[in-house]
């Protein structure tokens, strides 16, 4: 049987502030196949993006354990988790968080550099995500000319070169109108369509919906695990609701 | 990663912040500059010292006559006249260390062409004499063997001769008086200068035959046909010195038969000596100058690990993205420790070449001798390598201690 992709056994997380000790996650259990896309709600200090930190191997829990694609990866040094980083997890970030001093493409390499991908191959492979963003013609510009949607996709053309199964997405459309944004969450969803496991953290719902299943959290727990639930052409419902999210609203 | 990975990624940091990155190297580009200058300076100083002592002949010993007591009045040195031509024989032969030993005598003396004439100093030599000094007959021929026992007259004149007594005319076969005794004229020597430690015009001189000076100009000596006024030796090397002068000691003691308490009736002298000193002191002050200039190096790598301080401040958003994209702590510190390096190094580079041009600018300007030495050059390179690792380190270190997360997060 093949393993789920994501295990996490009572995932706790504190956080010391002087004498004091803050839990940022009380014990979250959470196990994701490989294909899925599931969606981590809450509202602010709900702990998701401790949580998200914690499936990207940037942190390590205090306590519970974690295995990645069936490996136990919950006490990994820092080379490793590193290694692991590189070659399965791609991020998705907000802030998109390309190198302003470096042009588009140079930006989509970058994270396969760090894969150990060949130079010639990384070139190629950078060319082809920014073709599939639709930014083919944008590959030399640098962030700072292109507009907010756009670095948003060069970001994801970044996660798409470098080709991990597992995307972690932490409000990608945080800092997008609602049009870019659903540009963007349509790249996601293609993405996902490929095979590849998306984590969406975020605490709009409507954005939310655009996952198959929503984990919501509340004060460092997780308090539900639902499957999204959609009508026949769900997609558009979904995109539809993102538009004007009162309209859909049950 | 590998390091062409790195190299090529601090390349890019460092043409992305041109402006910065060159007021960075400032510092370095000074520092190096200065030491390559100032080790010019230095070098070309003492490379004229060396010059001075090539002009004297190198690994030269002289052998002076000790001091003649006449009625409790003692002459100083010199004045006996116990060194012979068999005492130069017979070190040439005897001392394995010497190359030759020229038995000379010189005399102050004028010297008459038509109705020119000039006050200089004659030297009666053998050909071994031009060996000991390194002299070379710039125009014309030395002496020969035969001439010098035949007692020819004829004679090889200092650049300094001619020029007072020919004016541009060609000196060769010409005839000149010395001592109202008319000599040809078969060389002309080369232009030595003036000794640097008398401060005498070397070139200054008229050479002849020994047997001629002894026979017909400088009169032949009271005690000893075969007296000479001193001995010039050459020794194989510098490092030969020293034990080629005690042995000559003691050859020369056993020849006058002096008795075991007696002093020595003879000198032996090394002419450079005084040179050598001043060299030393050169080189001491070259090493000053370099330490002077190494101070402004330092200087110049602390103001990197300045910048790169900054700097690493300035990118912990970037430091944080590449984590989360893969790089290990060592990456991270290799990218800055490259980065830092690379900036020094160029510095160096631009260091080595504006010293150079400031090198031979002041040396066109004050006249000075300038030599810029491959082994400054080197120093300079290596100096600034060795500082941008040193200096670079703790902000590279720096650098890959971030956490990732609080990096992400960095404003």
């Amino acid at each position: 049987m093949v393993p789920p992709l994501i295990q996490a056994t009572e995932l706790r997380k504190e956080h010391r502030l002087g004498d004091a000790t803050v839990t940022a996650l009380c014990g979250v259990s959470l196990t994701i196949e490989s294909g899925e896309f599931i969606a981590i709600m809450g509202p602010s200090g709900s702990g998701k993006s401790t949580l998200m930190h914690l499936l990207g191997l940037l942190d390590h829990p205090t306590a519970g354990s974690y295995r990645l694609g069936g490996r136990d990866v919950t006490d990994l040094g820092a080379d490793e988790r590193a290694r692991t980083r590189a070659q399965k997890i791609g991020f998705i970030f907000q802030a998109f968080n390309l190198l302003g001093r470096s042009t588009a493409i140079e930006n989509v390499e970058l994270a396969m550099t760090y894969a150990g991908v060949p130079r010639k191959e990384r070139r190629l492979r950078a060319v082809t995500a920014l073709e599939k963003v639709s930014l083919g013609h944008r590959q030399h510009h640098w962030p700072g000319q292109l507009s907010g949607g756009e670095q948003q996709r060069v970001a994801i053309a970044r996660v798409l070169a470098a080709g991990p199964g597992l995307i972690l997405a932490d409000e990608p459309t945080g800092a997008l109108d609602t049009a870019t944004g659903r540009e963007v969450m349509a790249l996601l969803q293609d993405l996902n369509r490929t095979g590849r496991t998306i984590v969406l953290v975020t605490h709009d719902p409507a954005i939310a919906r655009y996952a198959k299943r929503i984990v919501r959290m509340q004060d460092g727990c997780a308090i539900s695990d639902e499957a999204v639930v959609r009508d026949v052409g769900s997609d558009d419902a979904a995109s539809q609701g993102l538009a004007c999210p009162e309209k859909t609203a049950p | 990663m590998n390091m062409a990975e790195t190299i090529r990624i601090a390349w890019r940091a460092v043409k992305a912040n041109l402006l910065r990155s060159t007021l960075t190297m400032l510092g370095m580009i000074i520092g190096v500059a200065a030491l390559i200058a100032m080790v010019a300076v230095g070098s070309g100083a003492q490379g004229q010292i060396d010059e001075q002592i090539r002009s004297l002949g190198a690994n030269l010993l002289m052998i002076q006559p000790g001091s003649a007591n006449q009625g409790g009045v003692r002459l100083g040195t010199g004045s006996r006249q116990n060194l012979s031509e068999e005492d130069a024989a017979a070190i040439a032969s005897e001392v394995p260390e010497v190359i030759v030993a020229a038995p000379t005598i010189s005399r102050a003396t004028q010297i008459v062409h038509a109705n020119a004439n000039w006050s200089t100093l004659a030297g009666g030599i053998t050909p071994a004499y031009l060996v000991a000094r390194d002299w070379r007959v710039e125009a014309g021929r030395g002496f020969t063997l035969d001439e010098v026992e035949t007692a020819a007259k004829v004679v090889l004149v200092g650049a300094t001769v001619v020029d007072n007594l020919f004016e541009g005319e060609d000196p060769l076969g010409q005839l000149v008086r010395i001592a109202n005794v008319p000599f040809t004229i078969v060389g002309v020597l080369s232009r030595k200068g003036q000794n640097a430690g008398s401060g005498r015009d070397q070139d200054d001189v008229v050479l002849i035959p020994l047997s001629t000076a002894k026979l017909r100009v400088l009169g032949s000596n009271k005690v000893s046909r075969s007296a000479v006024d001193f001995l010039m030796v050459k020794v194989v090397s510098d490092d030969a010195i020293v034990s080629a002068q005690e042995q000559i000691r003691r050859l020369l003691r056993q020849r006058h038969r002096l008795a075991s308490d007696a002093p020595d009736d003879f000198q032996i002298r090394k002419p450079s000596e005084t040179m050598e000193a001043r060299a030393a002191a050169t080189r001491s002050f070259t090493f000053l100058l370099a330490a002077i200039a190494s101070v402004s190096l330092v200087v110049g790598g602390i103001s990197i690990m300045n910048i790169m301080l900054v700097s690493v401040t300035e990118r912990t958003r970037e430091i944080g993205l590449r984590q989360a994209l893969g790089a290990r702590r060592r990456d991270i510190r290799n990218q800055f420790l490259v980065e830092a390096t690379m900036l020094c190094l160029l510095g160096g580079l631009l260091g080595v070449i504006v010293g150079t041009f400031v090198a031979v600018g002041v040396g066109k300007l004050a006249e000075w001798p300038i030599w810029v030495s491959p082994a400054s050059i080197a120093l300079g390179f290596v100096f600034s390598g060795a500082i941008g690792v040193f200096f670079g380190f703790y902000p590279a270190h720096k650098a890959a201690l971030l956490d990732p997360i609080e990096a992400l997060r960095y404003e």
